[in-house]
Parts: structure tokens; C-alpha cells; sequence
């Protein structure tokens, strides 16, 4: 594999006593999708949350375009080209939806640059150009999390960092989002680290995959064979093979443990 | 017509105790810290004027100015470098405490304490030429005290109060309570503790008409006036600030989602004290308006901001207009209630005179306490809660 564009090198964070990352170790190729699964509590958020400088890790290394980011406020990464979408959108509610999108070009002073990204992002949710006058507060869930998208997309960043961006919407909506991710990689070529409980819609968009328990990483591979795995397949996508069902069922560990 | 001249009185103190609450609620949206100083951050900007406009201006000996210069270069070299360096970045409650030890042990913790030196240095070397005073005009006084309040206050929030973001909420509220009681003491032992007071263009100047058999005429002193439209330019100017500019723009941001402004790239930290700045800048300058109204004023005059908290309550803290608005209403009950207050309570209620004069004096608790009571969001609350 080609020099990662952003690697995690034994990373260990806590929050006060608690240790919620445990040594998690990751790569993200240049142009690639890669996610993170795990359940709720597993410690997704706060990897990303390492990586965007609002939490130091105690041990290990965050590497970005080979460089040592960990020690960075998050001003500086974001300024170097990491976005972060965050769990839950966190729109600015009281500014209006364009108010929002020039918040994520903070960083950048090139104005012709970020009023042709502002195009740039209504062209890829026109309905936030409807809106755009608007507070956020007033955007249904789904466009909160288009603007959280668009927002972060708006620094222009060599690599986005997505925390559960399907979170809390319908099948629909996540389908369309999943779609509009998928084009972004293609068409502006941005990296992305996708964390994902929505495992299903993450592995079909993401190229390679991690899986997160607990704040360590237990299997990694690609996507497609991630979902060939019967553990992924069980504990994940929820599919089950019905003769083994019920039988087998509390006998059944994983193979990890 | 009385009447009209108690209210445009009124108005005027209350448009003082609202730019005063201003920045109660300015600091408190962003940071969710009560500023207790806020009252004495204005006398100390009154002061700043004071020192500038009073003396004569004479020569400056020969040594002085190589030496202020020097000792300035310092201290901004070393803020700058300190503002280069990390400061406790935001991190959940949790993961604040070990991380701000961190700090206090490094590096960071001896160039802090050099700067504070360095500014000491500074402080001194004014001190000796404010006690002779500058004799600058008032027109060049009232900008010039504004940006030394604003870098007061920017300083204070970036040395001081920055330094406790994660503790409980008592800690804010003594640290800012102890730093106001320090800065009277420094400015009574800098200009002394008796009344003060300085000559604008305009101290004295009124407006006349009205009046004739048998009425007197209307007398509306030019002072309130000014202060009325002081308070409507800074309004302005403030809302064109915060609506307009990017920083501006950032300042609500950062206000209303601080770990979403963090993830934007948003230096939030330099936010909040240049928050901090503006409150003061505008609380200088309400209190620099004030002096001919009051024609005196003494370290005591920072007491004021209790009034000017009372507003902020009775407007909904939380709400910027509300703040104004609360200010206004203090500032008119006070006015009305001095006047007619006594005679009532003495007349038809019957309380004993000396009683009686007292209530107009706590006449702004008395409000406060009502719109607890029967609004305790405060009469103009924004249907908001702030997402952290
Ligand atoms: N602010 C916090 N304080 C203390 N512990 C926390 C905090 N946030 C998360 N944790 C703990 O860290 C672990 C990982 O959390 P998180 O990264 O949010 O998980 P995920 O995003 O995968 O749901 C959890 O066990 C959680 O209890
Ligand atoms: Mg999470």
C-alpha cells in the first residue's frame, strides 16, 4: 500500500480514568473510504475526536500526510485539510444554513474559492440553497446532516472524518446520504473515514473496514470480505442463518475471542 | 414636564446599566460565565480616561518613552509567543482536570508568569505618567480608553479566567468577584479613593424650551442625550458586527456550538477573549459617557454593574436585546420611583419617611425578584437552549 494519507499508530485516549481507545492502530489510503465499525460505546466517536485535535491521546501516534499531528489544537488540523462531521450534525443552530457553510471555510481566505464551494455544495443539496436564509435549527434531520456535510466540505479537506452520519434518519434518507458520500469521494476526491453502528450501508460504500469493540480493534479487511465474515454477517448486518438459530445461538462467540 | 425630563434621565442611566448587562450576557452566551468584574473592568476604563484627559500635556522626559517602548515590544513578544503556544484546549469535563495540570507544570506556566511581569513593567511606567496625567482631548481620550479597556478585558479572560474552564461554576464567580475587589484597590491606590471627575466638550450644556407664564421650562441635560445616543451607535455598530463579519459571525458560532466551532477550525479560545474584549470595550465606554452625568465618579462607581445584573436577569439572560431592554426598565423605575415613589408610600400608604426614601434605592431588586417570580426566564427569553 501506497504512504497512508492519515494512519493511527497504537493510539490509547481516555476521558479522565476511563480508557476508551485502547492501542487502536488504522490506515487511510489517499482517495480511499474507509470505515470503522462498532457498536454504541466502542469508542468511534473518540477516535475521531483524536484525530481532530479535541482530545489528546496518552500514548501513540496520529499521522497525517506522514507528519505527527496528535499534539495539534484543532484549529490547526482543521486548517492542514481534516473535516470533521460530528455524531449528532451539530449545526450552529441560530446562524442560517449559509452562515453555517462559511463557518466551515473559517480557515480559508480565498474568497472566490469559498463562494464557488458554496456553489459547489448547493449544487450537491440543492435544498440547502432553498434554505439558505434559513436558521438551521428549523432543518428537518436529514438536511442538518447534508449541512453538517456541506459545512465540512467547505475547507476544501484532503480528508473527512464522518461520525454516524446515518444516524437517526430513515432508510431513505440514509440511502441518498450514503449515495451523496459516495459521489463526493469520486468527484472531489476526498478521503473519508466513515465510523458507522449502520454497518450495511458503510461496508457497501467503504472500500476497507475496521471493526472496533471496545476500544480495540478485532478484525480489519476489506469491505467485501468483511461482508462475507460470518461474525460481521451475525453481530453487525443482523443476518442469521435460520438453521442455526436458537440452537446454537448462545453458544455461538465470536471467533476474536 | 417633569415628567419628560425624569424619563430621558431615566433612559440615559438605563442605557448604561443595559450596556453594562450587555456584556454580562455576551460573556455568559459564549462561556457560560457570569463576569463579576464587569462593573469594576468599567471603572477601571472610566479611569483609563480619566488619567488621559486630566494634567497637562507636557513634555515627556527624555527617558520614559525609550523605556515604555521597550517594555511594550516585551510584553507583546512574549503574548504573542504565548498565544503560539497550546493553552488548555476545550475537552470534555472529564478529560479537562489531568490536562490543565499538564500545563500549569510545563513551560507555558513560567511565560505566563513573564508576561504578567512584563506587564506589570508596562503598567508601572503608565502608572507614573497617569498619576501626572496625559491632558489629551476627550475625543482622543474615549477611543484611546476604549481599546485599553478592551485589552484589559482581553487580558483578564486570557491570563486569568481561561485558566479555570472546566471547574464548577462557584469558582468563576469568586475568581471574578476577587479579581473586581483587586482592581478598585489598584485604582484607589492609584488615583485615590475620593470622587473623581473629568471635563468633556459638552459637561454642563443643556437643552432649554418650553416654559412660559407660570410653567418652567423643559431642562434636558446634553450628557443623557449623549449617553442615549451613544448606547444606539454602539448598538448599531454592535449589531452590524456580529452579523457581518466573519469573526463576528464565528463569536455566535462558537457561542452556540463550542466543540462545533472547535471542529471548523475555529480559534474558540481567541474567541471568547476577544468576547471578553468587546464587553469591556463597551462597558468603558458607557462608563466614560457616565461621568458627566454623575460629574463624579470614584472606584466605587464599578458597583453599578449589581444594577446592571439586575437588568440582565429582569431582560432574560440569554437574550441581547432583552439585556438592553432590562437596562431601560431599571434605569426609568429608578428615575420615577425616586421622584414619586416616597411621597406615595409616605402619603397614601403610610410607611415612615425615612423608610419610604429608602425603597426607590433597591427598587431594581424589587423588579428582579417580581419577574423571577412571575417569569423566571426573564420578560424577554429567546425560546433557546444552548447544544454543547
Ligand atoms: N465525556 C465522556 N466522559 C467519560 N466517558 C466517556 C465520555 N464520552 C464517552 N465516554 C466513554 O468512552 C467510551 C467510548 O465512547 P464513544 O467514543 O462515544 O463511543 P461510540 O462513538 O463508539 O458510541 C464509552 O464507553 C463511553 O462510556
Ligand atoms: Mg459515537
Amino acid at each position: 500500500m501506497a504512504e497512508p494519507i492519515l494512519a493511527l499508530r497504537n493510539v490509547e485516549t481516555y476521558y479522565g480514568p476511563v480508557m476508551a481507545i485502547r492501542g487502536v492502530s488504522l490506515q487511510v489510503a489517499e482517495g480511499d473510504i474507509v470505515t470503522v465499525l462498532g457498536a454504541n460505546g466502542a469508542g468511534k466517536t473518540t477516535i475521531l475526536k483524536t484525530i481532530s485535535g479535541v482530545m489528546d491521546p496518552t500514548k501513540g501516534q496520529v499521522l497525517f500526510e506522514g507528519r505527527e499531528i496528535q499534539k495539534r489544537d484543532p484549529d490547526w488540523v482543521a486548517r492542514h485539510g481534516i473535516a470533521h462531521v460530528p455524531e449528532g450534525r451539530e449545526v450552529f443552530p441560530f446562524l442560517t444554513v449559509r452562515e453555517n457553510l462559511m463557518m466551515g471555510a473559517y480557515t480559508r481566505s480565498d474568497h472566490a474559492g469559498v463562494r464557488q464551494d458554496v456553489d459547489m455544495v448547493y449544487g450537491y443539496f440543492p435544498v440547502l440553497k432553498e434554505r439558505a436564509d434559513q436558521q438551521a435549527a428549523y432543518l428537518s434531520g436529514g438536511q442538518q446532516q447534508m449541512l453538517a456535510i456541506g459545512r465540512a466540505l467547505m475547507a476544501r479537506p484532503r480528508v473527512m472524518l464522518l461520525d454516524e452520519p446515518s444516524l437517526g434518519l430513515s432508510p431513505i434518507l440514509v440511502k441518498e446520504i450514503y449515495e451523496i458520500i459516495g459521489r463526493l469521494n469520486r468527484e472531489q476526491k476526498v478521503t473519508m473515514l466513515l465510523v458507522e453502528q449502520n454497518a450495511n450501508m458503510a461496508l457497501q460504500t467503504a472500500k476497507y473496514g475496521y471493526v472496533l469493540e471496545v476500544g480495540r480493534i478485532v478484525m480489519d479487511d476489506t469491505c467485501v470480505r468483511l461482508m462475507e465474515s460470518d461474525d460481521v454477517k451475525e453481530f453487525y448486518l443482523g443476518i442469521k442463518d435460520d438453521a442455526v438459530r436458537g440452537k446454537r445461538r448462545w453458544r455461538r462467540k465470536k471467533t476474536w475471542r | 414636564m417633569e415628567l419628560l425630563q425624569l424619563l430621558i434621565s431615566g433612559i440615559a442611566q438605563g442605557c448604561v446599566y443595559g450596556l453594562l448587562a450587555l456584556g454580562f450576557v455576551l460573556i455568559y452566551k459564549a462561556t457560560e460565565q457570569v463576569n463579576f468584574a464587569q462593573g469594576d473592568i468599567m471603572m477601571m476604563g472610566t479611569f483609563f480616561a480619566f488619567a488621559f484627559i486630566t494634567g497637562t500635556s507636557k513634555p515627556v522626559s527624555w527617558w520614559s518613552a525609550p523605556i515604555a517602548i521597550l517594555a511594550i515590544c516585551v510584553g507583546a513578544a512574549l503574548f504573542y509567543l504565548l498565544h503560539k503556544r497550546r493553552l488548555p484546549a476545550w475537552r470534555d469535563t472529564a478529560a479537562s482536570q489531568p490536562r490543565l495540570q499538564q500545563v500549569t507544570a510545563g513551560g507555558a506556566y513560567w511565560l505566563n508568569l513573564l508576561a504578567i511581569v512584563a506587564l506589570y513593567a508596562v503598567a508601572a511606567i503608565f502608572a507614573i505618567r497617569f498619576l501626572s496625567g496625559f491632558g489629551m482631548s476627550w475625543w482622543l481620550a474615549l477611543p484611546l480608553a476604549a481599546i485599553c479597556g478592551g485589552v484589559l478585558g482581553y487580558t483578564l479572560d486570557a491570563v486569568i479566567v481561561r485558566r479555570i474552564i472546566g471547574q464548577p461554576q462557584f469558582a468563576v464567580v469568586i475568581l471574578t468577584l476577587a479579581l473586581g475587589f483587586m482592581m478598585r484597590a489598584v485604582a484607589g491606590a492609584i488615583w485615590g479613593a475620593d470622587d473623581k471627575g473629568f471635563t468633556t466638550p459638552y459637561s454642563g450644556d443643556v437643552i432649554r424650551f418650553g416654559g412660559g407664564e407660570g410653567t418652567n421650562p423643559v431642562v434636558i441635560g446634553v450628557p443623557s442625550l449623549v449617553i442615549i445616543g451613544g448606547t444606539a451607535v454602539m448598538i448599531i455598530g454592535l449589531y452590524l458586527f456580529f452579523r457581518f463579519t466573519k469573526i463576528g459571525v464565528a463569536m455566535q458560532a462558537a457561542s452556540q456550538n463550542q466543540l462545533a466551532a472547535y471542529y471548523m477550525g475555529i480559534p474558540v479560545k481567541y474567541v471568547f477573549s476577544m468576547i471578553w474584549a468587546i464587553s469591556a470595550a463597551v462597558a468603558t465606554v458607557a462608563g466614560i459617557l457616565l461621568v458627566p452625568k454623575l460629574e463624579v465618579f470614584s472606584p466605587e462607581v464599578g458597583l453599578l454593574s449589581i444594577t446592571a445584573f439586575a437588568a440582565a436577569v429582569v431582560g432574560g439572560f440569554g437574550s441581547l436585546p432583552g439585556a438592553i431592554l432590562g437596562g431601560l426598565i431599571i434605569g426609568i423605575a429608578e428615575a420615577l420611583s425616586t421622584r414619586y415613589l416616597p411621597d406615595i408610600l409616605i402619603d397614601i400608604v403610610g410607611l415612615d419617611g425615612s423608610f419610604a426614601n429608602k425603597i426607590p434605592q433597591v427598587i431594581a431588586y424589587i423588579i428582579m425578584l417580581a419577574v423571577l417570580i412571575i417569569r423566571p426566564q426573564g420578560l424577554f427569553a429567546q425560546i433557546q437552549r444552548k447544544k454543547v
